[in-house]
């Protein structure tokens, strides 16, 4: 090969690889930065979601009530709960009645309380029952909040934790009331049949098995 | 020059050469990605401004105690839930952003109160939020507090918003 051949054909193959890393480094770019950008809108709205939940809280703890014939607020009546299991069935009354007026028909909730010196809960899930029911969406609702326990001078704090299920439930996530839950979801794919197994205080969904055809919650069959 | 030293010149200008394309598709990377991110969607997060800006702003619906002299955001006053109070309060000038209907249901008394905000737009973007490329229609609610004549009552407030998208 002549020299001008030689040196001809080199700025082609130069050209090729000029190019090729061009659009190499733009895909690289470009996947890069959509995954941030996907991240951002996550970021975004999780923030948001959180800020709801913590206005949710804020005013369920503000909700006035009666205490004893006196006048108070939900707080109040929690860190009674706390201090004294007296006021246990007045809160899961009161809980209840709230959420239930609130999502429109029954959820299930589960109270937990920390403090210094207690580390307890209450619910209105029943933990004695073994169900089979067939389940598919979750819908949670998780909040915190710290309140002021002044009874005791040693224990100060208490930081307590609502969650509310208010949806019905997947695969091994936790199962409540399910006759209420089942065959309520439409859309797209197929539904589940699962089976309500106890494990330790929770009961978790388990052997989640799709099913194509009628569902049948009080029996809990797929025909 | 001779053969190594134009061969050494050519291999130094395509080394120069592939630097600088290498330097300009960084740029472009950077440029796409200030465009990505501008272009998160934030109808959501107006959609969220919305409800806030209702819910707290000491202009809208927020309950004032005299006693305190405190505005409480998420308690509704109810004398002040109106439409003239909402489209006073939240002013998008000539940008059409939002359009909403608000639902106040007292939980206690069951009295239902609705509103709207911006109706024109809403009753013309509705027929076309079944594609979210050009409009979003979301549905959120919260847990309230209505000060009433009574006192306080526990409420639920419905909002209906429609947002276009982009």
């Amino acid at each position: 090969m002549n020299k001008k051949a030689q040196w001809g054909l080199a700025p082609t193959i130069g050209d090729w690889i000029s190019w090729l890393v061009i659009v190499v480094l733009m895909i690289v770019a470009t996947v890069i930065f959509s995954h941030h950008a996907a991240q951002v809108k996550n970021a975004i709205q999780e923030t948001s979601l959180n800020q709801e939940n913590g206005y949710f809280m804020l005013n369920l703890m503000r909700t006035p009530l009666e205490i004893d014939t006196k006048k108070g607020v939900m707080s109040d009546l929690v860190a009674l709960w706390v201090m004294n299991d007296k006021y246990q069935d007045q809160l899961t009354t009161q809980i209840s009645t709230i959420l239930d007026l609130y999502y429109n028909g029954k959820v299930n909730w589960v109270i937990e309380a920390k403090s210094a010196s207690r580390d307890k809960s209450i619910s209105n899930l029943d933990l004695t029952s073994t169900i089979k029911a067939k389940l598919k969406r979750i819908g949670t609702r998780e909040s915190s909040i710290d309140i002021p326990l002044t009874i005791n001078p040693d224990d100060l704090f208490a930081s307590i934790t609502l969650t509310v299920y208010y949806g019905s439930v997947q695969e091994n996530s936790w199962c409540f009331d399910p006759l209420t839950e089942a065959c309520t979801e439409t859309g797209a794919g197929h539904d589940m049949l699962c089976k309500c197994e106890r494990v330790g205080f929770k009961f978790i969904w388990t052997d989640c098995v799709p099913c194509t055809g009628t569902c049948n919650p009080v029996e809990s069959v797929c025909s | 020059m001779n053969k190594k030293a134009m061969s050494a010149y050519h291999l130094t200008m395509w080394i120069i050469r592939i630097m600088l394309i290498a330097t300009v598709a960084i740029f472009l990377g950077f440029v796409i990605y200030l465009l990505v991110v501008n272009d998160v969607g934030i109808e959501h997060l107006r959609t969220q401004l919305f409800i806030e800006r209702a819910l707290t702003s000491s202009d809208c619906f927020a309950y004032y105690d005299e006693q305190t002299g405190r505005y409480y955001g998420n308690i509704i006053d109810e004398t002040r839930f109106t439409e003239e109070i909402l489209s006073g309060c939240i002013d998008y000038g000539d940008n059409k952003y939002i359009a909403a209907k608000l639902t106040l249901t007292n939980l206690e008394s069951q009295k239902v109160s609705k509103l709207e905000y911006d109706p024109e737009s809403f009753k013309k973007w509705e027929p076309f939020t079944f594609d979210e490329r050009y409009y979003l229609k979301e549905f959120r609610q919260r847990y309230v507090l209505i000060a009433t004549q009574q006192g306080m009552q526990k409420g639920k407030l419905e909002f209906e918003v429609i947002t276009p998208t982009g």
